[in-house]
């Protein structure tokens, strides 16, 4: 068990979904007792993420369909435009840092994501991959824990900052948190 | 007929309009930016000092936490989606495999 007054956290795309609604009542009692005390942080590449994946399923569905994915997708929106903001931006740091880690980890470190008829393809999984190093950098750069349910993707990141710390000055370690851990 | 006196509204400061006059210790150069950011603006230095610290404090980490509004604004922004819609917005693009190989 994580205890929630030992945020501020920031949540990886993966974790904020997992966590809306939480699957059982002893995670829910954990994301209420922590959005008590903190805000949900969340970088803005997550919600790039979410508002890419809004638009795409808009416009892959039906005209009366589109109408409840477009009162999701406001929903979202409302949720992201609360003041003090919980988004932590990109900032010229995050930007150096997400290189640096681009630069020696390049390929991404589990193969696309399918099911039985669907599939990602290579230069949606390689955007993906970077996208979680910009969220790790965010975390990173804010001196925050990043919680997640992602772990074949953020591991890699937090064992190179391990490996080879003097490539990474004043920066970590990445500490991160299994989404799963918050309340067991 | 009734007569009533006609009163006059009271005059109501709107509480974000209400201002306080402060002394405040600052770095030359970021007074001069901030009076060249007002000028450039056409604003008073007061106004545009107001609005840069706003913009500031909304960016800024570790202030109040919003609430468990946002928890009840992601649960609506879930809830109901597919599996393939709740994929796209966790990130995962997946595409028809077989228009995929035509």
């Amino acid at each position: 068990m994580i205890d929630p007054a030992a945020g501020p956290f920031v949540f990886d795309t993966s974790a904020e979904s997992y966590l809306s609604p939480a699957p059982s009542h002893a995670e829910a009692e954990w994301f209420l007792r922590y959005a008590a005390l903190f805000p949900v942080y969340v970088g803005v590449i997550s919600v790039l993420e979410r508002a890419q994946g809004y638009f795409l399923a808009r416009d892959r569905c039906t005209a009366p369909r589109r109408v409840e994915i477009e009162r999701h997708m406001m929903a979202y929106v409302q949720s992201v435009r609360v003041s003090p903001s919980r988004v932590l931006d990109l900032t010229t740091p995050i930007g150096l840092l997400s290189a640096q880690m681009m630069s020696m980890l390049p390929a991404a470190p589990s193969p696309p994501a399918h099911s039985h008829r669907l599939a990602e393809s290579r230069q949606d999984r390689l955007s993906r991959w970077r996208f979680d190093i910009m969220i790790a950098a965010t975390a990173l750069v804010h001196h925050m824990p990043l919680i997640h349910n992602n772990p074949q993707d953020f591991e890699p990141m937090r064992a190179l900052i391990e490996t080879v710390p003097e490539r990474f000055p004043g920066i970590g370690p990445l500490h991160l948190i299994s989404v799963k851990r918050l309340a067991a | 007929m009734l007569k009533t006196a006609s009163r006059r509204p009271a005059k109501r400061v709107p509480v974000q309009g209400r201002t306080r006059r402060t002394t405040w210790t600052l770095p030359q150069e970021v007074l001069r930016d901030v009076e060249r950011f007002a000028s450039n603006r056409h604003q008073t230095v007061s106004s545009a000092a107001a609005y840069l610290l706003q913009q500031a404090l909304r960016q800024q980490p570790g202030g109040e936490a919003p609430g468990t509004d946002v928890l009840e604004m992601l649960r609506k922004s879930f809830a109901g989606l597919t599996e393939e819609e709740r994929m796209l917005v966790d990130g995962i693009i997946l595409e028809d495999r077989a228009a995929d190989s035509k």
